[in-house]
């Protein structure tokens, strides 16, 4: 009997049969955290959905049945049907095409997010560790004072009080440029979100990557780099990044969830993506007046949501214990 | 193979030399508030010694009297506070960062913990070629043969360079650790308690091949250890430590036949085999914790524990002075000695 | 102690600023220029208005003096209990009174699904850390993390559609507050719950099993206890510290959460201020609740600090 499949994906090395051991050892530390996720089945069912509804995002416009913003006076309301899977809103529009153009919008305002806030968070926390000292106390002092707040007041407020900045801002580019989609309100509306969740999302990458960097700089083998001669430059790319990679990707992994839930949040309060774009947030606020009478109207973007960001958490957690095995609870 | 140093210009050339070394580090805050000034951790504390090419310089003392931090400062890994740190008749403190940086390849480094000293995302291959990469020292063509001649060198089967430092014992991974340190060929090189973080089988392995590959290199080295055994087997002349200052120094033997400070001769009397003590029974036994050098004692550090004080260590600080050629001892009882002579 | 606490509370003294300073001056320009806005042109700089008008709005708020002085002048007023009125809602009463009424239901909501977290959380935190690895644990854990990443917008109205509407468990909501002990106070208590679930889940999985494997439990089960023993007597004791932390720190995020629950379930509370105010561009409101749950959110932690201290006697010796 082949004991690799039976085996754990958690085995200690110490105490792995030898067939196990023998399969660990041609393995590098990518392959390994590879097998180790693998074996993991809400990490396995959590990239699966996040796969799915990337593809969904990309060929919304291929699979959705009518335009997202069709209105059809004649079907109004209507529960979920063979014409329409998820139902349609009190405008006639359909809400299947609307969810996946939802979810296009979600994944988009995600990306920017949470890859500007890892680039930020990166560099801020590298600087911060690095330069130490008071100059480290006050980054640290402002990531806790950002984070003291309660997340998405903070997001919601910068939002409010940036969109008129950020409008006017693209207003003169246009002027300057002519350039149409500056006038776009959705664009901007885009923009607004990402600034707002931004703003709060990179001390998290900030927070670990300077922990991270401060033990890093503990472990001997920086100062055994450092005595062979190498620059800086050399210990933060050689070293630092590709230690620090593991943890980042799971950071990466969980904020994207997090923002995803952010977008939902603020457009559900009527500051984040304006009409007609399409956000799932918005859509369940409009369905929330008739919630009792015609409940797939949230349902069916609130589920989406929850399940999209459920996830990425699953997919975060298992990349947690693959790639930080020590982080692992015995 | 390897190339050897440069034996040809003399073996009596003091290679480094320290002059008045002070290393203080940043200690716990003063008061409550991050902005709150700091106190000073006195690590290194006015240290002078010279270490002669192609000789070991033996360097032993309790944890937390600052043996590393010497090392650290002689390749200013730290920079220190105060003193003169020549290499080869250059003074380190001086040299602009790029000229450290390339300076770095003729002096180098054997950490204490095999685990913690190799970065766990990198293969053996990268880590021991990294300083050739640096300095740029071999071509991309030959890099490959020449990590294999170094992997031979320390005794580690060239087939295991792509492999990760989680895949090797520890007496492998310090293997790895002084292939690292020999790649650049440097002429002096530190080891940091080399040994001691490795099961007792594997020490005398480890002890032999840096023995073998001094002997072959004509490398000059200083040898940080608490095992006295190990420093008697390697060293030329041994240093004793206490709270940052140098108590004691003289050639190994006659350290270990005669010593004269009081707290050498506690130190020699708690080894396990105590074979060159005359007299188990004369052997002096350390009592109380060691001071901390962020509050050292007034007079002589060591008063505090010394079994044979007087009323004057502890007002004065003795200083290191020859009590006979070439051992010099601070300790009053031997200052005074020499003065009554 | 009281040292402590006075230093405590003086290190706050920053933060509240720059937080304030922050709110106020990226709201005051974010705005835009709220005296046009007031003489009529809605922001829209090209429409033509009432010059004396604006003069005299101008003059009102200040708006002639520069930023800073205007900020020390709101944090003065701030101090004296005077946050302003509304820009927006002229009829508005002062911000500050819509704040004193506002903020006791929302702090008695957090409290109610405080409790509610810690019930729920914590036995299932230890029952997951004694099962730990089992599928009990699995189930508990991953149960968990599903109702904490359901949006409070979601959950909220799925649990009137089936309480309320299909079960018809609970009294109609939708109709205000009505005091911490009513019924209608379960659900919406429940679903700020959630918000903290997985955090307090697992921060007692964690730190049970933690305790679990120090020396002192493994003598206590040496001696001859028995497991049950061994649990109820040292490792919950000695485990709860850092779950009191973590429901401390759920505090804030249930606040915030507020802003969701409260709209939904129609209670006239801070949150459902904040969310009305944002919808408006209210800057006078939104820089008052700022400041105020800035503050809230500070005692909260100093209330943990000293829950803390209370329990572990050394704390307060080290700290
Ligand atoms: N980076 C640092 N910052 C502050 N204090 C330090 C630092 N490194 C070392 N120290 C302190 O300096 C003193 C000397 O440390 P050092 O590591 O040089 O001792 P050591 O003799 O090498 O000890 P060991 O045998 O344990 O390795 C110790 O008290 C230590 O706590
Ligand atoms: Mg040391």
């Amino acid at each position: 009997m082949d004991t690799s499949t039976i085996v754990p994906a958690d085995i200690s090395p110490g105490g792995a049969p030898a067939g196990a051991r023998r399969a660990k050892r041609s393995r590098s530390f990518w392959d390994d955290a590879w097998y180790k996720f693998r074996h993991n089945w809400a990490g396995m069912a959590g990239l699966t959905v996040f796969v799915l509804l990337c593809l969904a995002a990309i060929f919304a416009k291929q699979i959705a049945p009518y335009d997202y913003l069709e209105q059809d006076w004649t079907a109004i309301l209507q529960p979920p049907s063979a014409a329409h899977i998820m139902g349609t809103d009190d405008l006639g529009r359909d809400i299947f095409s609307r969810v996946l153009m939802g979810g296009r919008t979600a994944l988009m305002v995600a990306m920017a997010i949470s890859l500007t806030g890892a680039i930020v968070g990166l560099l801020v926390g590298a600087f911060s560790a690095f330069a130490g000292g008071k100059v480290d106390a006050l980054v640290v002092w402002v990531i806790d004072g950002v984070m003291t707040f309660p997340a998405i007041w903070l997001a919601a407020f910068v939002s409010v009080a940036t969109a008129p900045a950020l409008k006017n801002l693209a207003g003169s580019l246009y002027n300057a440029t002519g350039w149409e989609f500056l006038r776009n309100e959705v664009m901007i509306s885009y923009a607004v979100v990402v600034f707002a969740i931004g703003m709060i999302n990179w001390t998290w990458p900030a927070r670990l990557v300077r922990s991270q960097v401060l033990s890093l700089r503990e472990r001997e083998f920086i100062e055994a780099t450092l005595a062979l001669g190498a620059r800086p430059r050399w210990i933060i790319m050689k070293h630092l990044v590709p230690n620090v990679l593991g943890s980042m990707i799971v950071l990466v992994t969980l904020s994207f969830g997090n923002a995803m839930l952010f977008e939902s949040s603020l457009s559900y309060l009527g500051i984040g993506i304006r009409p007609p774009g399409a956000s799932w947030g918005a859509m369940i606020f409009q369905g929330m007046s008739k919630v009792r009478t015609h409940p797939y109207l949230v349902l069916a973007p609130g589920i989406t949501l929850a399940v999209v960001v459920l996830a990425l958490q699953f997919m975060g957690d298992a990349l947690n214990d693959a790639l930080n095995p020590k982080s692992r609870n015995k | 193979m390897i190339t050897p140093g440069n034996p040809a210009s003399g073996l009596d050339d003091v290679i480094v030399s320290v002059r008045g070394l002070k290393t203080y580090y940043p200690g716990p805050h003063k008061g409550f508030w991050p902005w709150s000034g700091r106190l000073t951790v006195k690590a290194v504390d006015d240290v002078s010694l010279d270490i002669r090419r192609g000789q070991t310089l033996g360097l032993v003392g309790e944890s937390g009297c600052g043996k590393t931090t010497v090392g650290r400062s002689l390749l200013q890994l730290v920079r220190p506070t105060a003193g003169e740190v020549f290499f080869e008749g250059q003074d380190l403190r001086k040299l602009k960062d790029d000229e450290l940086y390339a300076l770095r390849k003729r002096m180098q480094i054997i950490f204490q913990d095999p685990y913690a000293s190799l970065d766990p995302r990198a293969t053996v291959g990268f880590t021991i070629s990294e300083g050739l990469l640096i300095h740029k020292l071999t071509s991309p063509a030959e890099l490959p043969d020449r990590v294999a001649d170094l992997m031979t060198t320390v005794g580690l089967n060239p087939a295991f360079e792509n492999r990760y430092p989680h895949e090797f014992s520890g007496g492998q991974r310090q293997r790895v650790g002084i292939a690292r340190a020999l790649a650049t060929n440097p002429t002096f090189i530190v080891g940091d308690e080399p040994i001691s973080a490795l099961d007792v089988s594997i020490q005398a392995q480890i002890i032999n091949l840096l023995r073998t590959l001094r002997d072959q290199l004509h490398l000059t080295m200083l040898f940080i250890s608490h095992d006295l055994r190990a420093v008697r087997y390697l060293s030329d002349d041994v240093a004793v430590m206490y709270l940052g200052k140098i108590v004691e120094m003289a050639g190994t033997d006659e350290l270990f036949a005669s010593p004269l400070h009081p707290y050498t001769q506690a130190l020699l009397g708690s080894t396990p085999k105590p074979s060159w003590s005359a007299d188990p029974a004369e052997a002096v036994m350390l009592t109380g914790d060691v001071p901390s050098p962020i509050n050292p004692p007034q007079g002589c550090y060591f008063s505090t524990r010394c079994p044979r004080v007087m009323a004057r260590c502890r007002e004065a600080q003795p200083a290191l002075v020859e009590a006979q050629p070439g051992h010099k001892v601070a300790c009053f009882l031997l200052s005074d000695a020499v003065n009554l002579v | 102690m009281l040292r402590y606490l006075v230093r405590r509370i003086l290190s706050m003294i920053p933060l509240l600023i720059v937080v304030t300073a922050f709110t106020f001056v990226v709201g005051q320009y974010g705005a835009g220029d709220l005296a046009a806005y007031l003489a009529g042109t809605r922001g829209d700089s090209t429409k033509g208005f009432d010059v004396e008008l604006y003069q005299k709005f101008r003059q009102e708020l200040g708006m002639d003096d520069p930023i800073y002085a205007r900020y020390a002048n709101w944090l003065w007023n701030a101090a004296h209990g005077d946050l302003g009125r509304s820009y927006v809602m002229m009829g508005d009463p002062p911000v500050a009174y819509l704040i004193k009424n506002a903020v006791p239901q929302s702090l008695q909501l957090c409290l109610a699904a405080l409790v509610l977290v810690t019930i729920i959380g914590v036995p299932l935190g230890v029952v997951a850390a004694v099962f730990s690895n089992g599928f009990l644990d699995r189930v508990l854990v991953s149960g968990s993390s599903i109702l904490s990443s359901i949006p409070s917008f979601v959950l909220a109205p799925v649990a009137i559609i089936v309480v309320v509407v299909r079960l018809q468990l609970l009294p109609s909501v939708g109709v205000g507050w009505h005091g911490l002990f009513a019924k209608e106070t379960i659900l919406p208590a429940f679903c700020l719950a959630m918000v903290g679930l997985l955090n307090v889940v697992r921060t007692t999985r964690v730190s049970i099993l933690e305790v679990l494997s120090q020396e002192y439990v493994r003598a206590a089960r040496a001696r001859g206890l028995s497991e049950r023993l061994v649990i109820a007597r040292h490792v919950i004791r000695n485990a709860m510290l850092p779950v009191i932390t973590v429901i401390g720190m759920t505090g804030a995020g249930l606040l915030g959460a507020t802003i969701f629950i409260e709209q939904i379930f129609n209670i006239q509370g801070f949150g459902m201020m904040v969310s009305k105010g944002l919808q408006r561009g209210d800057i006078m409101t939104v820089t008052g609740a700022v400041l105020v749950s800035t503050v809230i959110v500070m005692l909260f932690s100093l209330g943990v600090d000293l829950v803390y201290g209370l329990i572990d006697p050394r704390v307060r010796v080290t700290k």
